[in-house]
């Protein structure tokens, strides 16, 4: 009769009404209201395991599980009872007996529900006697992952993950009780499209990060929002980095990207070439200065030479043999603000017809229906909804552009593919004329151009990505830009004043 | 050793069973029957058959004691371990065991007839202390009644 009604419940004081068939733990989240859990999360199924969600419901004589117990009207649950914490107490009294308790050298410290738990509701004075169980430390599961079984906690998170949302069961629970251990099938080596997101599901510093690894003690690290760059899904990441490592040229560096939930775009999760990807933002090959060619050789140049000498050339090209002698090619790496930008330029002020938005997917590329798109790319609508494409592609104009017809070519943006599989091949770009590159990274063109101005990552700027399903979504710069390195618009802005036009009222 | 199931066998226990999954155990049983023990390539076998990760089977293989991973002796000895067990003189039982049979526990005779283990609670306090031997339970277990089922072992399956 009322199995559609909402029901109203009371936690520690304050009432909610539910979705029918909710739990206690999700009606305390909506609440803001923080239950202890290791086992439970929202996108994984139910199994009450863990025992570290228990409340006291009123009316029921003994403790429940937050995340197994159905919320019903009426219900009046407590969560910080003398009785509730005591029972969190003993629960991670248990957890503790064999565990190392070796935060000091463990990567998860500062980020461990173990570790925030005890330190809130533990003993602090173990009562355990006996000798300690020893079990596998630093085993490695995979490519990626590596497995400290010692500071497991068995709460199958990352079972489940595997079973429920990569779809192939990579990882078990064998043996039973005290002896109870995660691992591989026997001989089998973890590797998965999305291994990394068993890290940021492990509660404890049982999987960590062979990348991330001993990189940074997480309480070094700030945390920006971005969005992902390295397909067309745009998934929604936080970016952990330090302003001051001391290690690199910035003495900023990027350390880790991780999924940010987003229901709309990536739920939970992210893969593992967007994960790794952050390697690509300090790497070595970025361009720290402008370059200009002087004979056989590239030198630095400052950015007002810069500027000045590019705009010339594209000057000489214009006057001496019109627009229809220079090429465009924007890879859809740019943000959409870049792409109208180059538009304005280029095609409304300076007259570029040959203009082609970057190459086509790759139709070997891989692809699933969980998170990875072909396109690796993540701006592919952005550019044409910025009116980029549509005009040549871009074979056509590297064609024209080898047999002398195009005298200039400008070149915005990075092969993004390229920067994260350096297998790949790269297309041909040795011709007589003037190369411009505007680029974040060092790549084998280079050795053809005869300018690169260096430009931000997507990280370093705001701007708006729009991807595969026409989802626009719009980021701010997350860290300082990479060397002298400007972002892709205000470049595009130097040269149109150096060039004499107004861009901004275009 | 031999460790599939016939065509018949497949269907029997299929057709018990809403869902192909639950008849995990029974397949498992029918393989250790067959073969005295699940191997790697019988829970490959098993996992074909159920349609599931092979990861999967061995959860369950290494979940139940009862299931072994490697050949073992043609009797299997248990003993029971648990509170009203030890009390009432299990450890004794063990260390004759031990004594007669030469091999400490998980070990296997060298003539392959026993292998010696030890178990949680078999559901027999009553008569503590309790041996299982093969599918029968000897409780109260003396050391007298061991020796005897052990002779008689030795002359049936020797």
């Amino acid at each position: 009769m009322t199995g559609k009604a909402m029901p109203t419940l009371t936690i520690d004081g304050k009432s909610i009404s539910v979705k029918p068939g909710s739990t206690v733990i999700q009606a305390a989240d909506r609440l803001g209201i923080f239950i202890p859990r290791f086992c439970y999360h929202p996108a994984l199924s139910v199994v009450g395991s863990c025992r570290m969600c228990m409340v006291e419901i009123e009316r029921l004589p003994k403790l429940q599980t937050a995340c197994t117990t159905p919320a019903v009207d009426g219900m009046v649950v407590h969560t910080g009872t003398d009785k509730v914490r005591d029972a969190r107490r003993s629960i991670l009294e248990f957890l503790l007996i064999n565990h190392p308790i070796d935060c000091p050298v463990c990567d998860k410290a500062g980020e461990c529900f173990l570790q925030d738990y005890y330190m809130e509701y533990g003993l602090y004075t173990s009562r355990y006697l006996e000798e300690r169980w020893n079990k596998r430390k630093v085993f490695v599961l995979g490519p990626t992952i590596v497995m400290d079984e010692e500071r497991c906690v068995l709460c199958s998170r990352c079972v489940r993950f595997f079973d429920e949302v990569s779809g192939v069961k990579r990882l078990g629970i064998f043996e039973r009780s005290a002896e109870s251990y995660l691992s591989t099938y026997p001989g089998e080596v973890l590797n998965d499209p999305y291994c990394g997101n068993v890290v940021d599901l492990c509660p404890v510093g049982a999987l960590t990060d062979r990348d991330f690894r001993f990189e940074q003690r997480v309480w070094m690290l700030k945390h920006g929002d971005a969005v992902c760059p390295f397909c067309a899904r745009g998934c929604n990441i936080t970016v952990d980095y330090n302003e001051k490592s001391g290690i690199q040229i910035n003495d900023r560096r990027v350390y880790r990207f991780r999924p940010r939930y987003n229901p709309e775009v990536n739920g939970y999760w992210m893969c593992d070439t967007g994960r790794y990807g952050c390697r690509t933002v300090d790497s070595p090959e970025r361009i720290t200065e402008p370059l200009m060619r002087e004979g056989k050789r590239i030198i630095p140049v400052v950015w007002e030479t810069m500027i000045k000498k590019t705009a010339l050339r594209i000057r000489e090209v214009i006057d001496q043999d019109g627009p229809e002698c220079i090429g465009l090619i924007v890879y859809p790496s740019v943000t959409c603000e870049t792409a109208g930008a180059a538009k304005r330029l280029f095609v409304e002020h300076l007259g570029v017809r040959n203009v082609s938005t970057g190459f086509p997917v790759d139709p070997s590329a891989y692809e699933d229906d969980i998170l990875i798109r072909k396109d690796r790319f993540p701006n592919r609508r952005g550019l044409e909804e910025a009116g980029l494409s549509g005009g040549r592609d871009a074979e056509w104009i590297l064609g024209a552009w080898g047999k002398g017809e195009l005298k200039l070519l400008y070149v915005i943006g990075d092969d993004l593919p390229r920067l994260l599989n350096k297998q790949k091949p790269s297309p041909i770009f040795e011709a007589e004329g003037v190369l411009i590159l505007q680029k974040s990274t060092a790549g084998p063109e280079d050795e053809f151009a005869r300018m690169i101005l260096p430009s931000v990552m997507s990280l370093e700027e705001d701007g708006t990505f729009i991807n595969f399903e026409g989802k626009a979504q719009q980021f701010k710069a997350v860290v300082s830009p990479f060397g002298e390195s400007l972002g892709s618009g205000d470049i595009l802005a130097r040269l149109a004043r150096a060039l004499g036009l107004d861009t901004e009222t275009a | 050793m031999e460790y599939k199931l016939t065509e018949k066998e497949i269907d029997s226990i299929f057709a018990r069973y809403p869902d192909k999954k639950a008849a995990l155990l029974p397949i498992l049983r029918v393989i250790q029957t067959k073969a005295g023990y699940i191997s790697p390539e019988a829970e490959k076998y098993a996992a074909e058959l159920i349609v599931v990760q092979p990861a999967r089977v061995h959860e369950v293989v290494t979940f139940y004691s009862w299931f072994r991973e490697k050949p073992e002796g043609k009797n299997l000895i248990l003993v029971c371990e648990s509170i009203s067990c030890s009390l009432l003189g299990s450890e004794e039982i063990l260390g004759h065991l031990k004594k007669t049979l030469g091999i400490d526990v998980g070990e296997t005779t060298p003539d392959k007839l026993f292998t010696l283990g030890t178990v949680e609670c078999l559901a027999h306090c009553d008569a503590s202390p309790s041996v299982m031997i093969n599918d029968e339970i000897l409780a109260p277990a003396t050391i007298e009644a061991i020796e005897r089922v052990i002779e008689e072992k030795r002359r049936n399956t020797g």
